[in-house]
């Protein structure tokens, strides 16, 4: 607790208050923006071209989805400690080989996880330049590191009997774990597929950063011009988009366990006792009708979005790109620090972890408010007037709407809208990160708080405690593991997220990172994304421990 | 490049490919039917083949472009026998550098300095032309006009925008950044220490020119080109965004090709495209159009030597390592 006090104050103290960081001059912009949420471009011609943007998103989601599917269930098996058991071959020597080759294979997972989808996308158009395959090859490769972490901990969570029984008889060990696992855990993994698709939207529409088509791409297009009407029709594009997926994944979720995070690399157990609880209930359920519908859409829409974008896989087997693809590793390595040496990197680095911190201190607080605010009255049959009703039903349409809008724009468009009142540097960052992730928590905070049980609630209600004092001494007691845990865990995320915000030119090593790509100084580069791997790593392992320690 | 416009889609693409490759089969067939004597005609105008992939660095609104390259790509249709040319627009300046360097662009509008970092990247690249103005290219100081800076008399009196917020087009444009930021620091202006705020990096000149008269930085550095033009538009609101001050002469924009356009399309190509745009002087149909989109009179041969000098100041300020 006083650590994360301590970390909050270095923080802010690192990127500074003081009004010198706001761009007075910038308010009418941002005003002219705002302004043209009532008036989006609506002629034929926009609108289709929104639609045909929104279908090449989708797509490079569906196709990237299936890609990290597949690379996680062929990487998971070898990747679960089950492989690894210690029954057969117990030897001493051949433990210590095993420890480390698990280890290795650890390793290789665990590096292309803490890249950034955005970071993999810079790096294959060097090789690829602007075709399809960047979009799909950026969302495989680290959702593909992910999803098999994930499945790995599904298959070793599975019950373990079949699986002992089948290798006592002498199976081999990847025959053993298909035939005694796979069905046991199809259910988890289909529920976790969808989990990663509504994250591979998002990252679809930020890909637009690096020239990959679809709505982020135009978005920019339409930023370059500052034609905010034109922005607006493709934001409200994204927002339904959001909207939809929303609600359909918290309806597979609601009906699978329900996995509390968004968009990074959470194991489906969760961090806190309660959702262990009601994962050990539900996770052994069949999959539902919605799933199955669900899981057959998509297997469906595969080969119409491989059309839509004109995927050609073979490009990879392409001699010129495969030669392209090997100089490209050659001027990587061995890594060189930028002109600014190693003070340069660990002054980045240090600004990353501050901009991090802060950030998620806001989005928790204001995340907060908004769930407060849009959350579903926990008891429904409380008497009230219609005008008290009516109130509370505006009141918490307003709180989500304006929670899915925050979470509907894309960071990098947060960050051109922070950099119109704010000076270049660590706050255009903050506050676009900080925009974003309210949306997320708001999302996040709103499930822990519907998830409490009514009972407490309806109690209070019965001793005629007044609204705030349930809020203060039972609802967010009650809520305060889960939302600590959430909290700990986004912080981690937000870390990988300051890429982003720093590749469109806030401070932090995506900033690094742009300047390297800029001069094309790929050593530098590889020194820079080294850095983020193990600041990554690093946030992965405090945030655990927060994590467990809050239980 | 499908990903830009799907009109000329790579399945799509793949069709095409092959429709002409029947119909030339077809035609080939065809001459020879017909006699020796339409051969030696053809062979005079050497007629070349496939579809070369034209880009540009994305400096303006990318409308703009679509329309000055539409125009450039029918000129050079017309006048490079057997050659389709399809325009590719790309994000951002690294991105035209970058899909130069993996053969997915065939020639490029690059600036002086995008210019210096493709033919590094590519080595035999080739420099084709330049436009008139760009031997004798400048960049402007644009001031809001309630910023307190008024017209600056020689570099050296640049150091007033010391202290005043500042926006940059593109951080690897020539006339946008780099010259600018080096006649700052002839005048002791270090952009990263002494402006109000670190320096913006708007991404294009007609951003800078957009931002500035919005008033979201005081000050902005862009082509004097494309300046002159939204000034001659009439667009501008002059009690808003002010000329401060124009600097000394350095070369900038280039055309420059990939090294083995001639075994791509046939022997004698690059000489033949490099005719082409030098012979864009406004006499022949619709040409003015382009040059005026151009913002030029005419292009005219240029060198690799002339951009010594910028490959020296990139150098300096880290955009070239």
């Amino acid at each position: 607790m006083i650590g994360v006090v301590v970390a909050a104050i270095w923080s802010i103290d690192r990127v500074g208050i003081s009004g010198d960081h706001f761009n007075t001059r910038g308010w009418s912009s941002l005003g002219k923006f705002w302004g043209a949420a009532a008036r989006p471009t609506l002629t034929n011609e926009f609108m289709a071209l929104t639609v045909r943007a929104a279908a090449t998103t989708l797509s490079f989601a569906i196709v990237g989805t299936v890609l990290s599917t597949i690379i996680g269930l062929l990487y998971a098996p070898i990747l679960a400690h089950r492989f690894w058991d210690q029954q057969r071959l117990s030897a001493t020597r051949f433990r210590a080989a095993r420890t480390t080759m698990l280890w290795l294979v650890r390793a290789f997972g665990a590096v292309p996880r803490a890249v950034h989808e955005i970071v993999w996308a810079l790096l294959l158009v060097q090789v690829f330049g602007t075709d399809p395959i960047v979009a799909v090859l950026a969302i495989g490769i680290p959702f593909g590191a992910v999803s098999a972490s994930v499945f790995a901990d599904i298959i070793d969570d599975a019950s373990p009997h079949a699986h002992n029984n089948l290798r006592a008889a002498g199976a081999p060990r990847l025959a053993a774990l298909t035939y005694s696992i796979g069905a046991d855990v199809a259910a988890d993994v289909t529920g976790y597929v969808f989990y990663r698709f509504e994250c591979a939207i998002r990252t679809a529409a930020i890909l637009g950063v690096i020239g990959a088509g679809g709505l982020g791409y135009q978005m920019q297009l339409s930023f370059q011009t500052l034609r905010y009407s034109d922005m607006w029709t493709l934001i409200y594009a994204l927002v339904i988009i959001a909207g939809v997926v929303d609600m359909w994944s918290s309806a597979i979720r609601r009906r699978q366990a329900r996995s509390n995070t968004h968009c990074g690399d959470m194991r489906l157990s969760p961090p806190d006792n309660d959702a262990i609880a009601s994962r050990e209930i539900t996770q052994r359920h069949k999959p539902s009708h919605l799933m199955r519908w669900s899981f057959l859409s998509l297997i469906a829409a595969v080969p119409v979005a491989w059309w839509w974008i004109e995927l050609d896989p073979f490009i990879v087997l392409n001699h010129r790109r495969r030669s392209l693809l090997a100089e490209l590793v050659t001027s990587m390595l061995p890594p060189r620090y930028g002109p600014g040496g190693f003070s340069a990197l660990w002054n980045a680095a240090v600004d990353t972890v501050a901009m991090s911190v802060v950030a998620i201190g806001a989005s928790v607080a204001l995340g907060l408010l908004v769930a407060i605010v849009g959350a579903r009255p926990v008891v429904a049959s409380l008497p009230r007037t219609r005008f008290a009703r009516s109130v509370g039903i505006l009141q918490r349409f307003t709180a989500r709407a304006s929670g899915l809008f925050a979470r509907a724009i894309p960071q990098h468009i947060w960050a051109f809208l922070a950099a119109l009142v704010l000076f270049p540097g660590a706050w255009p960052g903050i506050a676009a990160l900080t925009a974003y992730n309210t949306g997320i928590m708001a999302r996040l905070f709103g499930e822990a708080l519907e998830d409490l049980d009514p009972r407490t609630e309806e109690l209070l209600i019965a001793s005629g405690a007044p609204r705030r004092s349930r809020l203060l001494y039972a609802t967010l007691p009650a809520a305060a593991p889960r939302i600590i845990a959430l909290s700990a865990y986004r912080w981690e995320v937000i870390m990988r997220e300051t890429v982003i915000v720093g590749v469109v030119g806030a401070a932090g090593l995506g900033r690094l990172i742009q300047d390297d790509l800029v001069a094309r100084d790929f050593a530098a580069v590889t020194s820079t994304i080294a850095a983020l791997v193990v600041m990554t790593i690093a946030a992965a392992a405090i945030s655990k421990r927060l994590r467990i320690a809050m239980r | 490049m499908s990903m830009f416009s799907y009109r000329f889609s790579s399945a799509r693409r793949f069709v095409a490919v092959a429709l002409l490759a029947t119909t030339a089969v077809a035609c080939g067939s065809d001459t020879k039917e017909k006699g020796a004597d339409a051969t030696t005609k053809a062979d005079a105008t050497a007629t070349f083949h496939g579809t070369l992939r034209v880009s540009a660095i994305p400096d303006q609104e990318p409308e703009k472009l679509v329309r000055r390259y539409q125009l450039f790509a029918k000129y050079i249709e017309a006048h490079v026998p057997g050659i389709k040319v399809e325009y590719v627009p790309v994000i951002d300046y690294p991105a035209s550098v970058s899909s130069f360097r993996t053969g997915d662009l065939d020639v490029v509008w690059f600036g002086g300095l995008t210019g210096v970092q493709a033919r590094s990247a590519v080595p035999g690249a080739v420099t084709l032309a330049q436009r008139d103005i760009d031997a004798k290219f400048t960049s402007v100081f644009v001031a809001a006009s309630d910023s307190g800076v008024g017209p600056i008399a020689d570099v050296n009196g640049l150091s007033v925008i010391a202290g005043h917020s500042l926006t940059f087009g593109s951080e690897s444009s020539t006339s946008g950044r780099v010259m600018p930021q080096y006649f700052l620091g002839k005048a002791g202006v270090d952009v990263n220490t002494d402006l109000k705020g670190k320096p913006g990096f708007s991404g294009s000149h007609d951003k800078t020119i957009a931002l500035v008269a919005a008033g979201t930085f005081q000050v902005g550095a862009l082509s004097s080109s494309v300046w002159d033009k939204a000034v001659a538009a009439g667009t501008l609101d002059k009690t808003k965004i002010r000329e401060v001050f124009r600097t000394p002469t350095f070369f900038d924009y280039h055309w420059l090709a990939q090294p083995k356009l001639d075994t791509k399309f046939g022997q004698g190509f690059t000489a033949k495209l490099r005719q082409a745009i030098l012979e864009l002087d406004g006499n022949g149909d619709g040409e003015a159009a382009i040059l005026e989109l151009f913002g030029a009179k005419r292009f005219i041969e240029t060198k690799p030597e002339n951009y010594a000098k910028i490959e020296e100041i990139g150098k300096t300020i880290g955009v070239i390592r």
